[in-house]
């Protein structure tokens, strides 16, 4: 009896050690995510972007014009949220870009030329491009004429936190809404054509 | 104390009931896997994202945008109606130019020639012709060569302002000019609004004869091809994307056409066959822009005053003209004739130093060529007074210089004695900003002005002009 006690030690031991050590697998498709115990993730983001690009192609699905299609410019995501997006942020372009090119009834300007351009007319911050000389010579660089862009995209993401403190029996709580707002922007005038936006709350206990 | 219990391991161990061990143990996995002691990873249903990409794969290749049947031509029935009333333009032109339609667009810094402007504007020759125009109706083409012949860029047709300004260059007695201006938003944030206008310009009336608009909005997928067209730039300007090579105008050929319409007015008001003797072309009065010309003119101009007052008095008297004598020029006291004659010489040397001399005497050369042409079979036009003493052509070149011709009889005189019946004098002036060449004709038997013509330099050869007078 003695002995399997003895024995019983080093074994919970190295089922501990094991148990630390790193795994990966495929998830499997239609497979739960998981939710950030601290930050937002994929699933928070993943759902932004749905909600918010699906909406902005649907409100501007407008009428067919006999110009052609319209060129959009997207021209990226101010981040003012409490949480620094990290390596969200370039996914989130690439997935806005993404549907706008496949869905809409647009023509996107390569995000890789609005960014030369707006360096070759030496704009820093997105709202430079609110000055109409700016935007001009921003739609200068891009092209003449029918060539430039009809509309800009342009997102924000935000966040708001509620929070509650915990007592002895119970844990601190923080709710935190993520959103993106999306707004296309009319190139040649800089009003507002449309703006939608994506939301979701997560919860947190400490 | 047995060996074993000296192992401090297994007295630790030995010391655990194993009910004991199984408390932590059921403790530490409750402690990792319930929220007592923090967290436990959560899970939630995945976002179902669609797939956009694969829908359009899955709907097959990509179709391409084509126009498809049911387009219309905006311009087709404003067209007939324009070139009808050009038809029927009162008093009656014997050639129409048409130029493009020019588009004016925010978006662009300038205004510029689409292929619609240029496809309407061939509509409108065309449609001249098929109509039985019975003179002639130049299409963008033919305008083009003819604005190379006139030596006139096609970037100076893109206002109305300028095609009045060079309309009579183009030699038609009607030039049809339009423009296309985009209108954004109007009516509806994604409506935009081609506004169309063809003008008909009548060059001797100067005025726009007749007119005609139309509108091609956006909203009317019919027009796609016509917006297709208009967002297209064609070849036809000088200055497009195209760059394609143009004849760009030059002094030289602004020279030649300046001589060949002044000869052509002057032609056009004296009969070559009543001058008696040849027609002089005096150099190109250029004195208002070149000091050293100034100053020899001045003296000349003196000179030949006092030539004149002595001359007429010898007349007055019968007696033969005293030239002996002082004579001031410039307010310089010469102690003779031949000392003021000297004084012009070296002044006259001076001015033949310069550009402006050399530019005086080329003009003069092409513009005897010109009347020469038109005053032919007559054509006796020259450059020089060979046959006048230099005393005389001192005499000569200060009334010409003061536009004294016409009365100083001993001029008039010394020039008839030397074969000329008529004296062209060409003089370069400048009125604000715009050069323009002025020539007078003195018809030496009665010295009268027998005519004169002005025709002004192409503003854009102003700087060319200036560099080949030296300034």
């Amino acid at each position: 009896m003695k002995k399997i006690h003895v024995l019983f030690v080093p074994l919970a031991l190295a089922a501990v050690v094991a148990a630390c050590g790193s795994t990966g697998r495929v998830k499997a498709e239609g497979e739960d995510q998981l939710v950030g115990d601290k930050r937002a993730g994929n699933l928070t983001y993943d759902e932004l972007v749905q909600q918010s690009t699906t909406k902005l192609v649907q409100q501007a699905s407008m009428q067919a014009r006999a110009q052609g299609p319209y060129k959009v410019a997207f021209f990226g995501i101010e981040t003012k949220g409490a949480e620094e997006l990290r390596d969200q942020l370039p996914a989130i372009y690439e997935q806005i870009e993404e549907i706008l090119v496949n869905s809409g009834p647009f023509v996107v300007l390569s995000r890789k030329a609005v960014d030369r351009a707006r360096q070759e007319v030496g704009l820093r911050d997105f709202s430079d491009l609110f000055i109409a000389k700016n935007r001009d010579a921003f739609t200068g660089v891009m092209g003449r004429d029918s060539e430039s862009p009809d509309v800009l995209v342009y997102g924000t993401t935000t966040t708001q936190t509620t929070e509650s403190e915990g007592g002895w029996f119970s844990r601190d709580t923080k709710e935190r809404r993520y959103s993106l707002s999306l707004e296309m922007i009319d190139a040649h005038t800089g009003t507002i054509l449309s703006k939608v936006s994506g939301k979701q709350e997560i919860e947190y206990k400490k | 104390m047995t060996p074993s219990t000296n192992r401090p391991f297994r007295r630790i161990a030995m010391s655990f009931s194993p009910t004991a061990f199984a408390s932590i143990g059921l403790f530490l996995l409750a402690a990792c896997q319930t929220e007592v002691f923090g967290g436990k990873d959560t899970y939630s249903s995945r976002v179902e994202t669609t797939d956009y990409a694969q829908e359009k794969i899955d709907a097959g290749p990509r179709k391409i945008d084509v126009w498809g049947p049911g387009q219309k031509d905006p311009a087709a029935e404003p067209v007939a109606r324009f070139s009808d009333a050009v038809m029927h333009l009162n008093p009656k032109p014997a050639s129409v130019a048409v130029l493009p339609l020019v588009t004016y667009d925010l978006r662009t810094n300038k205004p510029w020639v689409s292929e619609m402007g240029v496809g309407t504007a061939d509509a409108v020759a065309r449609a001249l012709k098929e109509q039985g125009f019975a003179g002639q109706a130049f299409d963008t083409a033919d305008a083009g060569v003819r604005l190379a012949e006139a030596n006139i860029a096609r970037s100076s047709f893109l206002t109305l302002e300028q095609v009045a300004a060079n309309a009579h260059r183009l030699g038609a007695d009607v030039v049809v000019f339009g423009t296309i201006k985009r209108r954004d938003r109007v009516g509806a944030l994604d409506r935009d609004v081609l506004t169309c206008e063809l003008q008909a310009y009548d060059v001797p009336g100067r005025r726009i004869a007749t007119s005609t608009r139309w509108e091609i909005p956006s909203d009317d997928t019919s027009y796609r091809q016509a917006w297709d067209l208009a967002q297209a730039e064609n070849a036809w300007a000088g200055d497009s994307r195209y760059a394609m090579p143009s004849g760009s105008p030059g002094l030289a050929a602004e020279l030649q056409r300046l001589s060949d319409d002044l000869a052509s007015a002057l032609a056009s008001k004296i009969d070559p066959a009543k001058i008696e003797g040849s027609i002089y072309v005096a150099p190109l009065d250029v004195a208002a822009f070149v000091p050293q010309l100034a100053t020899l003119r001045s003296a000349q101009g003196a000179y030949a005053s006092e030539i004149s007052r002595r001359a007429d008095e010898a007349r007055a008297n019968n007696e033969h003209l005293d030239s002996s004598g002082t004579i001031v020029l410039d307010g310089t006291e010469y102690p003779s004739f031949q000392a003021a004659e000297a004084h012009m010489t070296k002044l006259g040397t001076a001015y033949q130093a310069t550009p402006a001399a050399r530019f005086a005497q080329s003009f003069s050369s092409g513009l005897a060529d010109a009347l020469r042409a038109r005053t032919a079979p007559a054509g006796r036009a020259v450059n020089d007074l060979a046959a006048v003493g230099p005393v005389d052509r001192a005499l000569i070149d200060g009334e010409l210089s003061q536009g004294g011709l016409a009365k100083s009889f001993a001029a008039r005189d010394a020039l008839r004695a030397g074969g000329v019946g008529l004296v062209v004098a060409p003089r370069l002036e400048r009125i604000g900003d715009t050069y323009q060449i002025r020539v007078d004709a003195y018809e030496l038997a009665n010295g009268s002005l027998a005519g004169g013509a002005a025709a002004p330099i192409a503003p854009a050869l102003v700087t060319e002009l200036e560099r080949a007078l030296g300034r």
